[in-house]
């Protein structure tokens, strides 16, 4: 009887523990309701919504032509593949942040747009009682670290307010006020960030650790900003304003005019469709990348977006994300593959890199190297894949490059040191058309990640350009520059960090005699890798090189190894060595001889400057 | 105690170094100077303008000081009041070449990864450009 009564009254404890339980959330249910019930500040809005509060016909024209939904006229106004610059902005529609105030309510959209630093913009509006816009302003926002690292935080980060050159227009909203605003011309810079808070249940001025009444009973709390503007001093620009609302601070503030500007920052585009194209698609490399450079992201997501995320696009998104993140490109390079994603150009490639297979850290720096030459030249440059040289001369100098290349093989022989069977370094011809200088002829750069540049003075107003230069000494420069390739590939062969020549040990291996002939003119010539060694061994062992195949370019005929090149063209192979520093040029004759060699290039190259190039 | 000397010693490593990696260095580039060196090309004595600079298509400009060459991207480049200069020391190019011969002649950039040439536009305003010193052989 008693253990009945135990059993019984333990039943009784269980009932009503469980209908406690019960009461709790229906109170809590009860508290969730009211939150709901309750209209706050901040709220996020559709589109639809928001074209019901605000008349977009009359007040802002130009402004409909920038939203997503009206992306096909858009895209017909513009060209789709330069995405360099700010003219393909697009409003988003889909994510609306709604901030109502006494006398006007902010819609504050995402634009998507090309930005560094994982920063985004956003378009604020106010709308009057009267349902009509009559102000705007573009924000840019900086994310900090800390959000960065979790974005499921409220935003933190610092904001400036910037000048309409996002869309291609002179005024986004055609009212008079804008108009005035824009005409003044005066940039606004921000002096405050007052953050104010508001609980989920649309009770504004608390947040956990924050001043302000009452108390907060909801799980979480929305926050808006008021960025409090001044005119900018002039030459300083403006350094934003920093504002993070996870460590509180802010204050609280209600009605007023419009003075400052009402927003809060919204950070989500098509914010479900993204992250299944992220999670569905992608594959984790392809994530990593998509996610490394806020312009690759942006890129994609405004092509899925535009694209009403079709599985072509989304293949299309897949594949360039898949060839970028296997080469490692930046955001350029990935913008050139993304945008010929159909080009022979990118194509012949591919192909080429099918046939190579395995990516070498060489190889990856040639595919670099080659998409940043079609970036450079818009699509106009020479690959030789094969050759491993990319040729982006033109003109004349085009012209005596391959007539070098056709003409005996000394030349093809310098040349093939670069090539994949010896993948060490590669060349790249290019030519300046702006250089200042009236001696330089051309130069040649250390090797950067494995490729090494050769640039002509291209200047066709300095006598140092090639075309001004007559044929034969234009080959002469360009063999003169491929020997100082030749040297650099054999010191990076010595030390390569990365494609890039380790000085220092360089410096260690030589002294430590690991390549003698270098050794011998490091020493000489005062321990220096910047010191005129190279000119020192080229001007003592080179020059025959250089008159044979100069002899070979002007005649057509080869000169056989065991023969000497003619004396005027190794007079002519002088030319570049024959500085006072040079110690051959001073020893190995005497004055009477230095001064016929100078008379013999000066006088050819007054007979025939301005010379023309034909094949 | 020696945890809290411990801790101060690193924070205060930790600033030391974070200042080292942000070191701006600057140099002076007069492009209205009538200043020239003289270069020895085939016997004959040329001069060259001291600063010069050619403006790519694009907007990215090489900037010669004597015989140094500075490459700028066109967005960086920013513009401030004259008195910024009191804010900044300019250096030396020849000192700074001591060190680049010294450490890492063939990259310089390398060296002085932060380097910024001034100009001065009027009396009231000048220019930074953030450029990279490229090491060349001719």
């Amino acid at each position: 009887m008693k253990n009945k009564l135990k059993k019984a009254l333990k039943l009784g404890i269980l009932i009503f523990g469980f209908s406690l339980l019960l009461w709790n959330c229906d109170v809590m249910e009860n508290t969730a309701r009211q939150e709901v019930q309750q209209e706050g500040t901040i709220t996020e809005i559709s589109f639809d919504e928001f074209k019901l509060k605000a008349n977009l016909n009359n007040q802002a024209k130009n402004l409909s032509r920038f939203f997503d939904i009206n992306k096909s006229s858009f895209k017909s106004s513009n060209n789709y593949k330069s995405t360099g610059g700010f003219e393909n902005a697009i409003i988003l529609t889909d994510n609306i942040i709604k901030i109502k105030k006494d006398n006007f309510t902010t819609y504050t959209f995402t634009i998507l747009a090309p930005t560094e630093n994982n920063e985004f913009y956003n378009l604020v509006l106010y709308v009057n009682d009267n349902q009509e816009i009559y102000k705007s302003h573009i924000l840019k926002y900086k994310p900090s670290e800390k959000w960065l690292s979790d974005t499921t935080q409220y935003f933190s980060g610092s904001v400036e307010i910037i000048n309409n050159d996002i869309f291609n227009v002179n005024n986004l909203l055609q009212s008079k006020t804008s108009q005035s605003a824009k005409s003044s011309s005066v940039a606004e810079c921000i002096d405050d960030v007052i953050i104010s808070y508001e609980c989920s249940n649309g009770v504004e001025g608390h947040r956990e650790g924050n001043p302000g009444s009452p108390d907060c009973v909801a799980h979480s709390f929305y926050y808006y900003i008021t960025l409090i503007t001044s005119p900018c001093t002039a030459g300083l620009g403006d350094d934003g304003g920093d504002f993070d609302p996870n460590t509180g601070g802010g204050t609280s503030t209600s009605g007023g005019g419009d003075s400052g500007i009402v927003t809060a920052p919204n950070t989500i585009p098509y914010t479900s469709q993204l992250k299944n194209f992220e999670s569905g698609t992608l594959n984790a490399t392809e994530r990593t990348y998509y996610n490394r450079d806020s312009n690759t992201k942006n890129t994609i997501d405004r092509f899925l977006i535009e694209r009403n995320f079709s599985n072509i696009a989304k293949t299309d998104a897949k594949t360039a994300l898949d060839f970028s993140s296997k080469y490692k490109l930046n955001f350029e390079q990935f913008n050139w593959v993304f945008n010929n994603r159909d080009s022979e150009d990118l194509q012949e490639l591919k192909s080429d890199l099918v046939d190579i297979g395995e990516i070498t850290p060489e190889i990856e720096g040639y595919v670099k190297a080659s998409i940043n030459s079609e970036v450079e030249t818009n699509n106009d440059a020479e690959i030789d894949f094969e050759n491993r040289i990319i040729n982006i001369l033109e003109g004349k100098a085009l012209c005596v490059y391959n007539k070098l290349m056709n003409s005996g093989t000394g030349f093809k022989n310098a040349i093939k040191k670069f090539d994949g069977k010896f993948p060490v370094s590669h060349l790249k011809f290019k030519f300046d058309p702006n250089m200042t200088s009236n001696t330089i002829r051309a130069y040649t750069r250390a090797p950067e990640n494995y490729v090494i540049n050769i640039v002509l003075n291209g200047n066709s107003t300095k006598d140092a350009s090639y075309q001004k230069r007559p044929n034969l000494l234009v080959a002469k420069t360009i063999i003169h520059e491929v020997i100082h390739a030749e040297m650099f590939r054999k010191l990076l062969s010595l030390a390569n960090s990365n494609g890039n020549i380790n000085v220092s040990l360089v410096n260690r291996m030589l002294q430590q005699g690991d390549y003698p002939g270098m050794l011998d003119y490091y020493f000489r010539n005062g321990q220096d890798i910047n010191s005129n060694w190279q000119h020192q061994q080229m001007a003592t062992h080179y020059r025959q090189t250089i008159g044979r195949i100069l002899q070979e370019f002007d005649t057509g005929i080869v000169v056989p190894l065991n023969e000497q090149p003619s004396q005027f063209y190794m007079d002519l192979a002088w030319e570049g060595l024959n500085d006072s520093d040079i110690i051959e040029w001073q020893t190995a004759i005497n004055q009477p001889e230095r001064d016929r060699i100078n008379d013999v290039i000066n006088s050819y190259t007054s007979q025939h400057s301005n010379q023309n190039c034909t094949n | 105690m020696k945890n809290i000397t411990f801790i101060i010693i690193l924070i205060s490593q930790f600033c030391f170094s974070q200042q080292k990696v942000q070191q701006k260095t600057y140099l002076y580039f007069d492009a209205s100077s009538d200043k020239t060196f003289s270069v020895e090309v085939n016997g004959k004595i040329i001069t060259e303008q001291f600063y010069s600079k050619g403006i790519n298509k694009n907007g990215d400009i090489t900037f010669y000081i004597n015989k140094e060459m500075f490459y700028l991207k066109k967005k960086e480049v920013d513009t401030c009041k004259i008195e910024y200069l009191k804010n900044i020391k300019i250096s030396n190019l020849s000192n700074l070449k001591i060190v680049v011969n010294k450490i890492n002649p063939l990259y310089p950039y390398k060296v002085f990864p932060n380097l910024y040439l001034v100009e001065k536009i009027n009396d009231s305003i000048i220019v930074k450009y953030k450029v990279k010193w490229e090491y060349y052989i001719e």
